[in-house]
C-alpha cells in the first residue's frame, strides 16, 4: 500500500494534465456533489445547495476521504433561477436531488423581450458562493471551478422545460434572444470573478441535459443552441479564463456526429465529458487531441451494483481512455448518485490505482 | 374536399403542428358529415401515431410532439361536443406520475400525449407524487396500468416504494405496474417487481397495448 503515499497530489496531477506533462496515474473526478452532503450526515440535500459552506466543506471532506481529484465547484445557491426573478425551491425534502424552479421568471414571450439580464454584483447568494471561493483560493485549494454558461438548460431556470420546448418551434428567435441574455450573463459572472480572483485562479463549468438529443435535434442545437454556447465559451475564454469543463448529459450522439460539438471551444485543452450513452471510444477519438476527456462510468450502475462490478466497470473504462492524447480522466457519466455505496465510489479511486498508472 | 381528404389533411395538419389548420379541418370535418370520433381516430391520432414512429426513428423530437399535441387539441376540442357518449369509450385506463420529489415531467407528458392520442383514458397525477396518492388512486379510479416515471437516481427509489405499497393495501394484481425514465433499466424494472419497462414514449405505448391484451382488455 506504500506507493499510495507516493502519489501526486491531485492539485499537481492536474497542474501536469492540464500542461501536458505526465502525471502518475489516471486522475478520478467523478462529479460528487450531493454525495458530499450525505457523507457529512445531512438528512437531505437542501444545505448543501443553499449554503457554498456546507457545500465547501462537503466537497473538501469527500475529496479528503476519497483521495479523488476532483475540483472543488461553486455556484450561486440563487441557481441561474431568482437572478432572473424566477422562484426556487431547495432540496430539503429528502427525495429531492436538486434545486427546483418553482415558478418561471419568463412565461410570455413578452415576458422574454422585458428579460433584464441579471447584475450578479447585486445577488447576495452570489457573495456568499465568492466569500468561500476567496477562502479556497487563499488556501490555494485549487483547482476551482465555477458553474455558469449559455445553453437552452441555462434557460430552463428561465421559462418552464416545456415551453422552451414550444418556443424552439414557434418562437425560436424568442429563444435566441434569451440565449443572447444568458450569454451576457455568463460574461458578467466571468468579469466579477476576475475582478475578485483574476484570470488564472478558476475554470467555468457548464452541463447541458436540456441540449441533449434526447429531447432536440441535431439541427436544432446546431442552428439555434450552438451559436450561443459558442459565443459564451469564447468570450469567457477571451477573458483570461483558461478552460471549460462541459458535461454534454445524456444522449449527444446525434449532436456530435453533426460535428455541432466540436464548434464549442473548451479551452486549450479544456474537459470534455459525456454521458455514458456517448461511448467514450468515440470520445477519445473524435475529441482526444484537443481535449482532456472524462467519463463516464453508469451512475445507476454506480448506486445499484456490487463493489466488483464497479471496480470492473471503471477498469473497462480506464483502459479505453488511458492514453487519450490530451490526458484522459476518470468520472461517472452524470452526477455521482448521492446515495452511491461508500464501497462503490471508492472502487473509482481503487480501480484508477490499480489499473490506471502511467 | 371529399372525406377522405380531410381526415388526410388533418391528419397532416396534426404532424406539421398547425394549430389553424387542424381548426379549420375539424370544423369541415364536421360541415363534411364526418362521425367526429372517426376525425379524432383517423385525423388527429393517427397524425400523432405518425409523429410517434417518427420519435421512435429519431426523426421527430419533443418540441415536435408538443406542438403537435397543442395542434391536435385545437382540433379536438372542436370535435368532442359533437361525439357521441358510447363511442367515446377507452381502450384502457392508465394512471401515470413522477415519483415524489422529481419535478421532471416531461417525459411522462410525452407518454401521456402518446397514449391518450392511441385512445387510452388517462389519469395524470402530475409531477412528485407522494407513493399514498398513487395507492389512493388505484383503489379508488381501477385502472388497468400504473405508469410510474423518475429521472433521479435518488428519486427511482420511489418506484419500488409504490409497488410495495400497492402489494401492502392488496391492490398489486389488480394492476399492472410499469416504469420509465432516465435513469431506469429493464433490469431495474424487473428488479423491483414492475411488469415492464418503457425506454420512451413510443415503447411504453406498445407495452401498454400488450399487457392490456394479456389482461384481455381490448386493444
Amino acid at each position: 500500500m506504500s506507493y499510495y503515499c507516493a502519489e501526486m497530489k491531485p492539485e499537481q496531477r492536474w497542474r501536469a494534465i492540464i500542461r501536458g506533462d505526465p502525471v502518475d496515474r489516471v486522475p478520478v473526478f467523478p462529479w460528487a456533489f450531493g454525495h458530499g452532503a450525505m457523507l457529512l450526515g445531512f438528512p437531505n440535500l437542501g444545505d448543501l445547495y443553499a449554503k457554498p459552506e456546507v457545500a465547501y466543506k462537503a466537497q473538501m471532506l469527500a475529496r479528503e476521504i476519497y483521495g479523488w481529484d476532483q475540483p472543488l465547484l461553486f455556484w450561486s445557491p440563487s441557481w441561474g433561477i431568482t437572478e432572473y426573478g424566477g422562484k426556487s425551491l431547495f432540496p430539503y425534502n429528502p427525495k429531492m436531488m436538486s434545486v427546483t424552479m418553482v415558478e418561471a421568471a419568463v412565461k410570455t414571450p413578452e415576458d422574454a423581450e422585458k428579460l433584464e439580464v441579471p447584475d450578479p454584483r447585486k445577488d447576495p447568494n452570489m457573495i456568499e458562493a465568492m466569500k468561500w471561493m476567496r477562502k479556497a483560493v487563499e488556501r490555494k485549494e485549487l483547482p476551482l471551478f465555477f458553474l455558469c454558461g449559455g445553453w437552452l438548460t441555462n434557460l430552463d431556470k428561465i421559462v418552464e422545460i416545456q415551453t422552451v420546448m414550444r418556443w424552439l418551434r414557434i418562437h425560436p428567435d424568442i429563444i435566441r434572444k434569451l440565449l443572447a441574455k444568458t450569454v451576457e450573463f455568463a460574461v458578467r459572472q466571468t468579469e466579477l470573478l476576475i475582478n475578485e480572483f483574476g484570470a488564472g485562479t478558476w475554470m467555468a463549468m457548464d452541463f447541458t441535459p436540456t441540449d441533449s438529443n434526447t429531447l432536440i435535434s441535431a439541427d436544432t442545437f446546431g442552428n439555434i443552441v450552438v451559436p450561443y454556447a459558442a459565443q459564451a465559451h469564447q468570450k469567457v475564454l477571451d477573458l483570461g479564463v483558461p478552460m471549460w469543463v462541459t458535461h454534454y448529459c445524456s444522449n449527444q450522439n446525434a449532436n456530435i456526429k453533426a460535428g455541432h460539438i466540436d464548434k464549442v471551444p473548451l479551452g486549450k485543452p479544456g474537459v470534455i465529458h459525456f454521458g455514458p450513452e456517448v461511448d467514450l471510444k468515440l470520445a477519445v477519438e473524435r475529441f482526444g487531441k484537443r481535449n482532456i476527456v472524462l467519463g463516464n462510468v453508469d451512475p445507476p450502475s454506480l448506486l445499484l451494483q456490487s463493489y466488483e462490478d464497479c471496480l470492473r466497470l471503471a477498469k473497462a473504462d480506464i483502459e479505453k481512455g488511458m492514453h487519450s492524447p490530451k490526458g484522459y480522466m476518470l468520472g461517472v457519466g452524470c452526477e455521482l448518485p448521492p446515495k452511491t455505496p461508500t464501497a462503490n465510489v471508492y472502487a473509482l479511486v481503487k480501480a484508477a490505482r490499480e489499473y490506471g498508472r502511467y | 374536399m371529399s372525406q377522405s381528404e380531410i381526415l388526410e389533411k388533418l391528419t397532416n395538419a396534426v404532424v406539421a403542428g398547425d394549430p389553424e389548420a387542424c381548426k379549420k379541418l375539424a370544423n369541415d370535418a364536421l360541415s363534411a358529415g364526418i362521425d367526429p370520433y372517426v376525425a379524432i381516430m383517423e385525423g388527429c391520432s393517427k397524425g400523432m401515431e405518425i409523429l410517434s414512429k417518427m420519435y421512435d426513428k429519431g426523426e421527430a423530437f419533443v418540441p415536435d410532439i408538443l406542438v403537435a399535441a397543442d395542434a391536435m387539441n385545437e382540433a379536438i376540442a372542436i370535435l368532442k361536443p359533437h361525439m357521441k357518449v358510447e363511442k367515446a369509450t377507452a381502450k384502457g385506463k392508465i394512471v401515470l406520475g413522477v415519483c415524489e420529489g422529481d419535478i421532471h415531467d416531461i417525459g411522462k407528458n410525452i407518454v401521456k400525449i402518446l397514449m391518450d392520442a392511441a385512445g387510452y383514458e388517462i389519469i395524470d397525477l402530475g409531477a412528485s407524487v407522494p407513493t399514498k396518492k398513487f395507492v389512493e388512486t388505484v383503489r379508488e379510479q381501477k385502472p388497468d396500468i400504473v405508469g410510474i416515471s423518475a429521472l433521479m437516481t435518488f428519486t427511482m427509489f420511489g418506484m419500488p416504494e409504490i409497488i410495495e405499497a400497492l402489494k401492502d393495501s392488496q391492490l398489486r394484481d389488480t394492476v399492472k405496474v410499469i416504469v420509465g425514465g432516465g435513469p431506469i433499466s429493464a433490469s431495474f424494472a424487473e428488479k423491483i417487481g414492475a411488469d415492464g419497462f418503457g425506454a420512451n414514449g413510443p415503447e411504453a405505448v406498445r407495452l401498454v397495448g400488450t399487457l392490456l391484451s394479456e389482461r384481455g382488455v381490448k386493444k
